[in-house]
């Protein structure tokens, strides 16, 4: 069963339909990275599934709790992250975590342990007796994240954790959402870093204008997109009409003869990469180099999308 | 060339920026509506009898447009003093909490060019309002009696008015970081620099006999005599409130009374025109990138060092009555934080607040009790009254900021929505939240309970020495009464409208607007109606006015209850029922709608 659920969904503010039927599912223990642009809905498809958006349409549900039947049930089972953190300038951090520990009803007795915990795994616990004013904006995102943790919930909902992070607190915090997906968390993340939610998600769902313009696997979308890979050869001797063989391989579109390369644009789902290589070795080329681009997100993203917002 | 290019050609571009963004928001409109509405239903209430003559007689009315016309601008004056410093003094600090000052600063604009311009687009609103009284102006100019020089000098004032109180406005604006700082900093220091000087002439006795303000007035009379022919200053009070401007229109209701005459009269005014206005020029740049901070928290801090140095002495040796322990939340985290985080919660700083509150009302109320003690005085003195009414107003002010700012300023901190998530209901929330405020509430119900206590004691006095039956069991009942339900009644209302609302300021502003509203209201009404159908004592219309919460308190204070009824215990037992009536509503719509203001959602 999918730990969560998203039917048909629609959100309106007024006259602005910000999400528009969108529907996805998440397997438990499964990272799925939502991406957009700005105002494309991200933001309100989350608020939905955080228990904060009183009116919407469709059916939301979390570990086949339905979302607006039984939003006191949904909040023990997720944990929240916004975009923005929120400061409580008279508190530390451990009196932060406290706090948050006695609002999730942990005991008394649970509560310093798992506090402790949660310290250690974020690596913050020489700033437990710090004012969580004074903590740096990446210190201050690991204690959400910390946070988050506390009442261990089944699925994490995170709103652009590592936005307006330095690439040193980027990495930390990305290190800190692959532990948590090694301990089995399901979890929603959106971002707009996209190679960072490749290297993460084992989903992705890419929304604009408040629809799902695509939904899967990374591979699943390149393949939907139909994305050609470009392979870069270098061959040694003369080329002697190997150019028109390699043309003729199934699934190559061209072959581009640039001054010391070859720039083969391949179809994945017709002829794998190993298999050029072995086929470009058949023809008798002797390979010196042979690079295929990296197909990256953005690519997807920016063939997906135009820019526009709901 | 284009008329829009020709526009650019003028300058001033921030000036019709603020022109601009004024012009596009509703709540310009809403303003000037609501000003509008009191200016013409107070003219309506203030001309009913001249427009009742006239309608039968219209001979007998001529020759009263003078009347008329001082009403009226009695009426503008006050509706300066109430609207401008609310319309300006966020002009600057809305530039600092967009963190938009600096881009402003950084531009060819100087500071000079920001403060003016920013100025000027307050000032032209305000005269957008003061040109709302043309037609009842044109109206008392008809029926004669008002010359050309009137209208010049009341205009004068009428102007320096505005310009005075929005350079002080302005001046607050670019002194306190936010706007909530701003608009309460503006009453306050207002209130200070207007009537301070007046009460501190008054209660030290310098009234009576002062030597130096009657050397100063000949002086000032000697050097301007040449100028305009007379004496600028007849007697000493004029010199105690030389700067408030609206002060000369009483001086000037006299035929004697020319535009140079009040034009020198004025001086003091417009030189403190000029230096708000370079207060502001200097603070605008000093103050535009102060860090974010707790004024409130620092205060205490500072108050915190005071009483610890006090309290190193050889009869306390630095003894601590209260201390608070640093402990960790136990079941309810949001309540742990409002009593145990939070400056205006904690036990300590709370003391410390009822201390600063509470030992000059005793000071006071034991000086009046000593000094009164010689005298034969029959009546409650005016100084007690006074006080009274300043501990309300104060209290009041206290309890709408904190109420209002419970959830505002969780949202404005972005912590909101964390908490909304976590398991705890939206009534523990609000529960919780409300313990420091009723903490407060006790504080400041204190200082005011003394008052009653000493004055209840005085009229019971008054009543044994002079046989006056001042009712003090009644004017304790009433005023205890009204400290235990209108304190709660105001906290409700604020935190209806701190949940309701987006920002800290905004709340405040609704949340006393409401509040005022509600006071003063009924009392609008009232008046119209009693010139209309003649009220007398008993009348059932006098109920009306009670309909105002505040009403109750002057009327307990000067003993006038028997003026509404002749069974006075009948009518205070119903206003308190209908209040704390009122008051139990409010605290239920609070609760039920909470989820659907803070956006939360609940099981269908």
């Amino acid at each position: 069963m999918s730990m969560v659920t998203v039917k048909d969904l629609h959100v309106r503010y007024g006259n602005v339909h910000a999400v528009r039927g969108v529907s996805f599912e998440i397997p438990k223990g499964e990272v799925f990275g939502f991406i957009g642009p700005n105002g494309a809905g991200k933001s309100s498809t989350i608020r939905v599934l955080a228990t904060l958006q009183r009116e919407f349409a469709g059916t939301v549900s979390v570990n086949g709790i339905d979302v607006a039947r039984h939003p006191d049930v949904i909040r023990e089972k997720i944990g929240y992250m916004p975009d923005f953190f929120g400061v409580y300038e008279d508190l530390t951090a451990a009196e932060y975590l406290h706090f948050f520990a006695a609002a999730y009803r942990l005991s008394r007795d649970e509560r310093l342990r798992t506090v402790n915990d949660v310290l250690e795994l974020t690596d913050l616990t020489h700033k437990a007796d710090a004012p969580v004013d004074s903590l740096s904006r990446g210190m201050k995102q690991r204690l959400a994240l910390a946070r988050v943790l506390l009442h261990d919930p089944d699925v994490l909902l995170l709103d652009e954790p590592a936005s307006g992070l330095d690439p040193r607190a980027r990495i930390e915090v990305r290190e800190l959402l692959k532990a948590m997906q090694e301990m089995g968390k399901t979890i929603l993340i959106s971002s707009h870093i996209l190679h960072e939610l490749a290297q993460l998600c084992t989903r992705i769902g890419i929304i604009e204008q408040g629809e799902l313009v695509a939904e899967g696997s990374l591979d699943d979308i390149f393949q939907q997109l139909s994305l050609k890979r470009t392979v870069h050869v270098q061959l040694s001797g003369p080329l002697n009409g190997i150019v028109e063989q390699i043309s003729s391989i199934p699934g190559v579109e061209s072959v581009d003869q640039q001054a010391d390369r070859l720039a083969i644009r391949l179809s994945e789902h017709e002829t794998a990469i190993e298999d050029l290589h072995t086929e470009i070795v058949r023809l008798g080329g002797r390979i010196r180099m042979f690079q295929p681009e990296a197909m990256d997100m953005e690519t997807a993203f920016m063939k997906l999308t135009e820019g526009k917002t709901s | 060339m284009s008329s829009g290019s020709s526009r650019l050609r003028l300058g001033l571009p921030l000036l019709a920026k603020e022109l601009l963004e004024q012009s596009a928001r509703k709540r310009t409109y809403v303003l000037r509506t609501v000003y509008a509405f009191l200016l013409f239903a107070g003219g309506l209430m203030m001309f009913y009898e001249v427009i009742r003559y006239g309608m039968t007689n219209p001979l007998s009315v001529l020759g009263r447009g003078r009347d008329v016309f001082q009403m009226l601008i009695g009426l503008q004056v006050a509706g300066i003093y109430l609207f401008m410093p609310a319309i300006t003094c966020t002009v600057i600090t809305s530039e600092k909490e967009r963190k938009t000052l600096g881009l402003l600063l950084l531009t060819k604009l100087g500071p000079w060019t920001i403060v003016l311009e920013k100025y000027l687009g307050r000032c032209f609103t305000m005269l957008t309002f003061l040109m709302l009284s043309l037609p009842m102006m044109a109206f008392a100019y008809s029926m004669g009696g008002v010359n050309a020089g009137d209208i010049l000098i009341k205009s004068w004032i009428l102007m320096l008015t505005t310009l005075q109180v929005g350079a002080f406005a302005l001046m607050c604006s670019c002194l306190f970081r936010t706007t909530t700082g701003a608009f309460i900093g503006t009453y306050l220091l207002g209130f200070l620099f207007y009537f301070g000087p007046a009460i501190v002439y008054e209660w030290s006795g310098m009234d009576r006999n002062w030597s130096t303000v009657e050397l100063l007035r000949e002086s000032l009379n000697t050097l301007f005599e040449p100028l305009v022919g007379s004496d600028v200053f007849q007697h000493q009070d004029q010199l105690v409130l030389l700067w408030i401007p609206t002060v000369m229109l009483f001086e000037t209701s006299s035929s004697t009374a020319t535009l140079p005459l009040v034009f020198v009269q004025s001086l003091p005014s417009q030189l403190s025109i000029v230096i708000f206005l370079c207060l502001a020029r200097v603070w605008l740049v000093k103050r535009a990138f102060v860090p974010p901070r707790n004024a409130v928290l620092s205060w205490f801090r500072k108050l915190d060092g005071l009483f610890v140095r006090l309290n190193q002495n050889r009869l306390t040796k630095g003894r601590v009555l209260f201390n608070e322990a640093t402990t960790l939340p136990e079941d309810q985290p949001i309540a742990w934080r409002e009593t145990r985080k939070k400056s205006l919660g904690t036990v300590r700083y709370l003391i410390r607040v009822f201390l600063v509150l509470e030992a000059p009302v005793l000071t006071i109320c034991l000086s009046i009790v000593i000094l009164g003690a010689g005298t034969s005085s029959q009546a409650i003195p005016d100084e007690l009254s006074l006080l009274f009414f300043l501990m309300w107003m104060l209290s009041v002010l206290l309890v709408v900021v904190k109420a209002s700012s419970l959830i505002a300023g969780e949202r404005t901190h972005e912590t909101l929505d964390v908490l909304l998530t976590t398991p705890l209901t939206t009534e523990e929330l609000i529960s919780q939240k409300l313990r420091g405020l009723w903490r407060l509430l006790f504080v400041v119900a204190v200082p005011l309970l003394t008052i009653i206590l000493f004055e209840t004691w005085l009229r019971g006095i008054v009543t044994r020495l002079w046989g006056h039956r001042l009712s003090a069991g009644l004017y304790f009942l009433s005023s205890v009464l009204a400290v235990l339900i209108y304190l709660p009644l105001a906290a409700w209302i604020s935190l209806y409208f701190g949940m309701r609302m987006q920002t800290q300021a905004r709340a405040l502003f609704a949340s006393l607007a409401t509040i005022v509203g509600w006071c003063l209201g009924p009392v609008l009404m009232f008046i119209p109606l009693a010139v209309i159908f003649t009220v007398g004592r008993n009348d059932e219309l006098l109920f009306l006015i009670l309909a105002g919460p505040a009403t109750i308190i002057p009327f307990t204070e000067f003993s006038a209850l028997r003026e509404i009824a002749d069974a006075p215990w009948v009518v205070v037992v119903l206003n308190f029922v209908f209040f704390g009536m009122a008051a139990l509503v409010i605290r239920a719509k609070c609760l039920r709608d909470a989820s659907r203001l803070l956006g939360r959602a609940e099981p269908r």
